[in-house]
Parts: structure tokens; C-alpha cells; sequence
């Protein structure tokens, strides 16, 4: 199977949005969507570290050895 | 072929993909994959439906391509589907009737399935993608790619994870319950081209 060569430069996306008939503004708030950066999930294993710090905090230890 | 003069018209494909939720995933890359490579998509959920058939045939008849995704042609509770194959049909014909003006392309997930299935077609080598966006991504370079190559497989595929992970807000900013809406399919298409602009931008930086 031959490859085809796409004449046409790689539109803009405001190029894009004429064709799609969308507004400016609206290009420009997808703009913003994907600028702003994603913000980090905790992952399973920093969750966990979370709990075992939890589990050892110092005041839980205070309180077993007072309870002891 | 490289040395052919940079059109201004910007070409554009007329995709026939199942609309289901199990088929999200590819969706977007055919979205994000083709918008890369410069192309724009006609595709029937973008238009208000006047007619579904109707919209179809207009949609091939301006389409320069036409991709048409076989992968899911199985039962469907308890009833064949049919919509990607008749589409197909129409597409061809479109194509016959131009000479090959118009170029079909056919994808699937499984090797040799497309031949059993619409055996008709046998003359058409199918793009297999074994349903992963990598294989999707590769088979779109296949048989598309721009004069400089402005794009790779790995770009695209980065590309595809960027928009990827920014669906909801995406979805939320479009006011769509599904990605198989009109606004969002915009405005994935847009995402897509500026995340574009920006693996670019790396490049050349």
C-alpha cells in the first residue's frame, strides 16, 4: 500500500476552528484547558506511606507507652 | 510525491467508527492522529442530523478519504452491526465513481478478519491495529504522513496521552455527557492541533 502525501500544511488550531466553524474565544479557552498542567493524583504507594507514617507518628507511640 | 506543490485546501477524511463507549480510547487517537497529520475529519456526529444517511453521503462526497473501522462488526445483543460496512459501501462507490479520486481505507483489529467478513473487499489491504493506540497511531503513518514528516508515531502517541488527560475538563468545558457529541468532538480536534504546536515546538527548539 503507497503512502499518501498530505499537501497541506498542518493547520492551527485557530485555522481549525474556522474550518469547525467554532469561535476564537472558544479555541482560546481549549487553549487554556491544555496549557494549565494536570494536577498529580496521589498514587497508591505514596498513599500507603501516608498510612504506615500515620501509624507511626510519634504521638500514637506517646500515647501506647503512656497507656503501657 | 514529496516534491508536490504545498496545497492550500486542507484535505480531509471521513472517519466511520463505531460510537461506544468501549471504543473511547480509539476514537481520540483517530482523532488526535489525523488532526496531526494535517488532516480535517467529517464525521456524522459532528453534524446536526438531518437525515443520517443523507448527512453521510454528503460527508463522503466532500471528504477527500475515507477510513472506515471494521474492528467491531461482531453481534451486537443479538443483532449484526451494520452501520460501518454500509457506509463502507457507499464510500467505494464514492471512490469508483471518481476514478479513485476518493481513497478508502480500511481498518481493523485482527488480521485476515476483513477479508472473511466483507470478503468483497479483498482487493483493499486493511491497516490491523490489534485495537491499541500504538497500532492505531503506526497504521495512520502508514498511509498518511506530511512532506517533512512533521509528525512520529511517538509524537502522536505523546499527543494522544496529553489530550487524553484532559478529557473531563475538556468534556466539562463543552457541556458534553459523552465524547460522541458535536462541541467536544470540536474541541478535541483543536486540543489535539495545539498539543501539536507544542511537540513541534520541542523539536525545533
Amino acid at each position: 500500500m503507497s503512502v499518501y502525501v498530505i499537501g497541506n500544511p498542518v493547520p492551527t488550531p485557530e485555522e481549525m476552528g474556522e474550518i469547525l466553524g467554532i469561535s476564537p474565544d472558544r479555541v482560546k479557552a481549549v487553549r487554556r484547558i491544555m496549557s494549565t498542567p494536570v494536577r498529580a493524583k496521589k498514587s497508591a504507594a505514596s498513599a500507603k506511606t501516608v498510612r504506615k507514617t500515620k501509624r507511626s507518628s510519634p504521638a500514637r507511640m506517646d500515647r501506647a507507652a503512656t497507656n503501657g | 510525491m514529496d516534491d508536490v506543490a504545498r496545497e492550500s485546501r486542507i484535505k480531509s477524511v471521513f472517519l466511520n467508527i463505531p460510537y461506544d463507549v468501549d471504543f473511547e480510547n480509539l476514537y481520540l487517537a483517530y482523532i488526535v492522529g489525523l488532526t496531526q497529520l494535517g488532516l480535517a475529519i467529517n464525521a456524522a456526529l459532528a453534524v446536526p442530523s438531518q437525515g443520517r444517511l443523507g448527512t453521510i453521503i454528503e460527508l463522503i462526497d466532500k471528504s477527500d478519504f475515507s477510513i472506515h473501522d471494521l474492528s467491531r462488526v461482531e453481534v451486537s445483543r443479538g443483532v449484526p452491526r451494520f452501520n460501518m460496512p454500509v457506509e463502507l459501501g457507499l464510500a467505494l462507490y464514492r471512490s469508483h465513481s471518481t476514478d479513485g479520486q476518493h481513497r478508502v481505507f480500511i481498518f481493523e483489529r485482527r488480521q485476515y478478519r476483513a477479508q472473511r467478513s466483507t470478503s468483497d473487499v479483498n482487493g483493499i489491504d486493511p491497516q490491523i491495529h490489534k485495537g491499541t493506540i500504538t497500532g492505531l497511531m503506526a497504521a495512520l503513518r502508514n498511509i498518511f504522513r506530511q512532506p517533512e514528516d512533521v509528525t512520529t508515531v511517538p509524537e502522536m502517541i505523546a499527543s494522544y496521552r496529553a489530550v487524553k488527560r484532559k478529557v473531563p475538563e475538556l468534556r466539562r468545558n463543552a457541556g458534553s455527557k459523552s465524547l460522541f457529541e458535536a462541541a467536544i468532538f470540536q474541541d478535541l480536534t483543536v486540543a489535539a492541533l495545539v498539543e501539536s504546536q507544542e511537540r513541534i515546538a520541542l523539536r525545533t527548539r
